[in-house]
């Protein structure tokens, strides 16, 4: 009697058996795009000012959105001349105007909007970005260092001329980096007004756009160019349908890119910073001109008169 | 009257059963009656039908027991059963001087008959026993395939009766082309080899098959679920016997009747096998065959052009062994081989960038004739051998079709034919007692390349005690990749360190401990993308094995084992050596069998170990050239799969009814239904894969039956 015991166990291991030697499709990475919501905000450019408000610019104006209500805007305000690009520090926008000037606005009161300061400068600034108190303003062969600490009196700190007209610039906690088309100039930045030149690599396909992401450097140019921040050198380029990326955007291991003619979007897989890769074409109605991740969230603002601003999400 | 006297006489008969007195364990003794000598059976059986009535004089001998002899007196029509119980001789034993002609020896892994049987799984197939050795792995639970030591594929070398096999595979893994009912035991080695082989780097698998010396013809029945074999056995006289065997697989047979598509070629494989063997006191001679074939379609709807091929593979296998033992201490020996193996493939194959290659039949063959004369005395052996290689290939590689897309398929084409020949000398000495020592060096000139290598080999072992043997090795090793046998491409080399120790815990209870480290050069390293570079690799692999196994003598028999490696060679695409496919970390294997009862026996297998490396997929990025579109886009490092787990188990009763005694067994593949990942596929878009596994859980049932 005691052998029949063994004669049980091979009938409850038929009963469980499950026949599966392969899966069905899923997504390769296992995540896919989620649609959330469209809104009709109008503007070429974007921030976020709250976690529920967006700061956006429309020729001479800077208007403010709720993106969880669809009301519209919920503050604006109208310069005299066209805002080329803004950025956010401390309840402030600091904007760059056509005419050659930067505005201190104060938008701690949406509903009483003021500028605070203004100064002009001896060219258009077509980007700026912040690093802590000090504005760098990109214009045509100059970089302005602009202290902004104190709202109501901005002071220049310091000049950086260049020899040739600037495409664009970027920069990571202590280097920034200075597309002149032909080549990237790196600037030390540890002491801002001290910044020096320290070191300068060859770009091979005169990019719009750089953007650093750990110790690689995106050049956004017919296809998006990777290069080894240590070694100096080009690694990979990864080409699109469309041969001309003009806006990159990374975040965490997600990153977006967009073609210049039909405004074509593309997910970037970042996972390995030396080698990205497209996950997927975001699909689209119109086509976008400028978009971020924030949260695993992607938010592209299309133009063209459609202005729509889309919200889609990474699961 | 003639006829009643025939039928009286033959109604006269003596038989009977002759066994160990102290155990009862029956014995293969002879038994000599009047003039006549018969050897009784493996059961210790003998049977004299016909005899005419008298006295007769029986007279039952065997090799350690006193010979008995006993007086029969035989009445007409009378049957007459003798039990005979023979004594144990024992002598008083006298101081004995080992000398040191043959080294211990630790590195191989010996695996018997019985073992190979009880493996579950395997469905007892040789090489799914040799997958659960220590270092071993395989890419697939489909397959065979073993991967040594983080070596590849054509680094191994197989051994038939001393007869290289260049088929050892059906279908690329699935099963092995010898019999296993013909098998007695294998070797495996895997360490440092000793002088008398050469073309290999990793491993050598020497088969050795059975003998059979029974009176009566035995006949072998095997089926499962796959295939069935049938085996013949026959022995011709004390000193000639003849074993014979067929088996195909059978489920094409049967799906062919279910499906409407009548043109097409289900798999299917077959194998004939045939030993014939000569035993004499000083003279032994083996002449063996195997002949295998493989047959199929292949079918599938690439994304521009159908493949539809038809495959025929064969494998011939021809063999001579003499040995003769000229005195205690010389003996001379020839062996004789031709091997061949050849696959053929008719139909369109999909090429580069989808454009179909025209109808035609592209194939390759190789094929190896050796002969060797070796000689040994006392400590030294000797060896000569020429040998001849033609060897042809035209095409793709099918495994580019099978294992990669249309992007990787590569076309080679080669057509060559050389001789070569080797010699060796190897030095069995005692350095220092109690250190054994075996030096051997080969010399080679290799076919085609005709470059001429020398191979210095150095085994050792220093008994510390009977139980306790330290050993270790270093040689140098050169070989030719199969599809690669051209004169522009060197030879790839090894050179490995290995060392260890074997400890005898109890009786038949072993621990082993080994290490080792393999250096590669000039390995092919094939750019499959630009189609014509192939580059000279370099490679390592070290690790450690510890194992622990017991042999079958009462109850429990198995073995556990652990392995350490890493694995690590060059790529046309990497700037540094990068983890080689076959590369596991680790593998943890355990068998373990019992004999519930007299005859029960329940057998478990498990395997542990790390995931192969692999490169994933990362996205896609769009190709900008004459083929506009998405490719896929694969990560700069390797990644690996998630770890393998299986276990499986098997019971097995044995019975007896009437005169046909037979096994009837379940084995249980992979019990705990783990989803062991096999790879990953990936659609056009690159967007979405799809996972495949290995074996899910899978019941089997299969019986033995001899005649």
């Amino acid at each position: 009697m005691a052998k029949l015991k063994y004669l049980f166990l091979p009938f409850l291991i038929l009963a469980s058996c499950k026949l599966e030697i392969e899966s069905s499709y899923e997504d390769a990475d296992g995540f896919y795009l989620e649609y959330i919501n469209t809104y009709p905000i109008s503007g070429n450019r974007f921030i976020f000012f709250t976690e529920d408000t967006v700061i956006t610019n429309d020729g001479h104006d800077i208007y403010f959105y709720n993106i969880h209500f669809r009301a519209g805007d919920i503050g604006y305000y109208g310069f005299d001349n066209r805002v080329v690009d803004f950025a956010l520090l401390d309840k402030h926008v600091i904007a760059t105007l056509d005419d050659s000037t930067i505005k201190v606005l104060d938008i701690s009161n949406l509903q009483s909007l003021q500028v605070r300061d203004s100064l002009k400068l001896c060219g258009v600034g077509y980007s700026i970005i912040l690093k802590e108190n000090t504005a760098f303003i990109l214009s045509n062969d100059k970089i302005f260092l602009i202290d902004c600490e104190d709202k109501d009196n901005l002071s220049p700190i310091k000049i950086l001329q260049f020899g040739s007209e600037l495409v664009s610039f970027t920069m990571d906690s202590t280097k920034l980096y200075v597309n002149t088309g032909e080549k990237c100039i790196i600037f030390d930045i540890k002491n801002i007004p001290n910044c020096y030149p320290c070191d300068s690599f060859v770009l091979s396909s005169n990019p719009c756009m750089i953007i650093v992401n750990k110790n690689s450097l995106y050049a956004a140019a017919r296809g998006l160019d990777v290069y080894d921040l240590i070694n100096k050198q080009q690694k990979w380029t990864l080409n699109f349908p469309e041969p001309l990326i003009i806006s990159i955007y990374i975040f965490n291991k997600f990153g977006i890119a967009i073609t210049w003619y039909s405004g074509e979007t593309y997910l970037i897989n970042l996972e390995y910073p030396s080698k990205p890769a497209v996950l997927e074409q975001i699909e689209s109605r119109g086509s976008y001109c400028y978009g971020i991740i924030r949260n695993n969230k992607i938010y592209l603002l299309s133009e063209n008169g459609l202005s729509a601003f889309v919200i889609k999400e990474i699961k | 009257m003639s006829l009643i006297f025939i039928f009286i006489f033959q109604t006269t008969l003596l038989k009977g059963k002759v066994y160990d007195r102290t155990d009862f364990t029956p014995l293969q003794a002879y038994i000599t009656l009047s003039n006549t000598i018969q050897p009784c059976d493996s059961n210790g059986k003998f049977n004299f039908p016909a005899l005419r009535p008298g006295n007769y004089r029986l007279i039952v001998s065997h090799i350690g027991y006193k010979t008995e002899s006993l007086e029969v007196r035989l009445e007409e029509n009378e049957e007459k059963f003798l039990s005979i119980g023979l004594q144990v001789i024992s002598f008083p034993l006298k101081e004995v001087k080992v000398k040191a002609k043959k080294i211990p020896r630790s590195e191989a892994e010996k695996v018997t008959r019985k073992e190979i049987f009880s493996i579950p799984g395997g469905e007892k197939d040789l090489y799914k026993a040799v997958q659960v050795l220590p270092g071993v792995s395989s890419p697939s639970d489909y397959l065979g395939l073993a991967y040594v030591r983080g070596g590849e594929l054509y680094e191994n070398l197989t051994l038939l009766d001393g007869t290289e096999v260049l088929m050892p595979y059906h279908y690329f893994g699935v099963s092995s082309t010898f019999n296993t009912t013909l098998v007695d035991n294998f070797d495996f080695i895997t360490g440092a080899f000793p002088a008398r082989y050469g073309d290999v780097l990793s491993s050598i698998l020497s088969i050795q098959t059975k003998k059979y010396h029974d009176i009566k013809p035995h006949a072998n029945i095997r089926t499962n679920l796959m295939e069935s074999d049938w085996t013949y056995s026959h022995s011709f006289n004390p000193n000639c016997y003849m074993l014979f065997s067929a088996r195909r697989s059978y489920l094409d047979l049967i799906v062919s009747r279910f499906i409407e598509e009548k043109s097409y070629i289900l798999p299917y494989y077959l194998d004939f096998q045939c030993k014939i063997g000569l035993d004499f006191a000083k003279d032994h001679f083996v002449f063996n065959v195997l002949s295998s074939k493989n047959e199929t379609s292949m079918k599938a709807d690439f994304p521009e052009v159908p493949l539809d091929l038809k495959i025929k593979e064969l494998g011939n296998s021809l063999g001579v062994n003499w040995e003769r033992k000229i005195t205690d201490n010389i003996n001379i020996g020839i062996v004789a081989y031709y091997t061949a193996a050849s696959r053929h493939i008719f139909g369109s194959i999909p090429a580069f960038y989808g454009e179909a290659d025209e109808k035609s039949d592209k194939s390759k063959y190789k094929i190896i004739s050796n002969s060797s004369f070796k000689f040994s005395a006392f400590e030294y052996e000797m060896g000569l051998g020429l040998g001849n290689l033609k060897y042809f290939h035209q095409g793709p590689r099918i495994e580019d079709l099978l294992y990669s897309d249309e992007f990787n398929e590569f076309n080679l084409t080669v057509d060559t034919a050389d001789n070569n020949y080797f010699a060796y000398i190897i030095q069995k000495s005692e350095l220092l007692k109690p250190i054994y020592s075996e030096f051997g060096l080969r010399f080679e000139k290799m076919p085609v390349t005709k470059k001429f290598f020398y191979e210095p080999r150095l085994l050792f072992s220093y008994l510390k005690s009977p139980f306790e043997i330290y050993f270790g090795g270093s040689s140098n090793y050169h070989t030719t990749a199969l599809e690669y046998i051209s004169q522009q491409y060197e030879p790839s080399c090894s050179k490995i360190i290995t060392s260890g120790i074997s400890y005898e815990i109890e009786k038949a209870l072993f621990a082993k401990l080994e290490l080792y480290y393999k250096h590669y050069h000039n390995l092919v390293i094939c750019d499959t993308v630009s189609d014509t570079s192939l580059l000279l690799g370099k490679g390592f692999a070290r690790g450690v094995e510890i194992s622990l196994r017991k042999y079958d003598e009462k109850r429990f028999f198995g073995w556990l084992s652990y392995a350490f490696s890493i694995a690590k060679r060059s790529t046309p695409y990497d700037e540094e050596l990068t983890y080689f496919f076959a590369d596991r970390p680790h593998i943890l294997n355990l068998v373990f069998g019992t004999h519930l009862s007299k005859d029960l026996t329940f057998t478990l297998t498990f395997k542990w170990m790390s995931g192969s490396p692999y490169y994933k997929l990362i996205g896609k990025e769009w190709y900008p050239g004459y083929y506009k579109g998405w490719v896929a886009c694969w990560s700069p490092t390797q990644v690996r799969f998630p770890d393998y787990q299986r276990l499986d188990i098997k019971f097995s009763k044995s019975f007896n009814i009437y005169k046909v005694k037979g096994e009837v067994y379940l084995s249980i593949i992979n019990l705990m239904n783990r989803k062991n990942v096999q790879s990953y596929f990936y659609d056009s878009s690159c967007s979405n894969k799809k996972t495949y596994y290995m074996f899910p859980r899978i019941p089997l049932l299969g019986f033995d039956l001899e005649i």
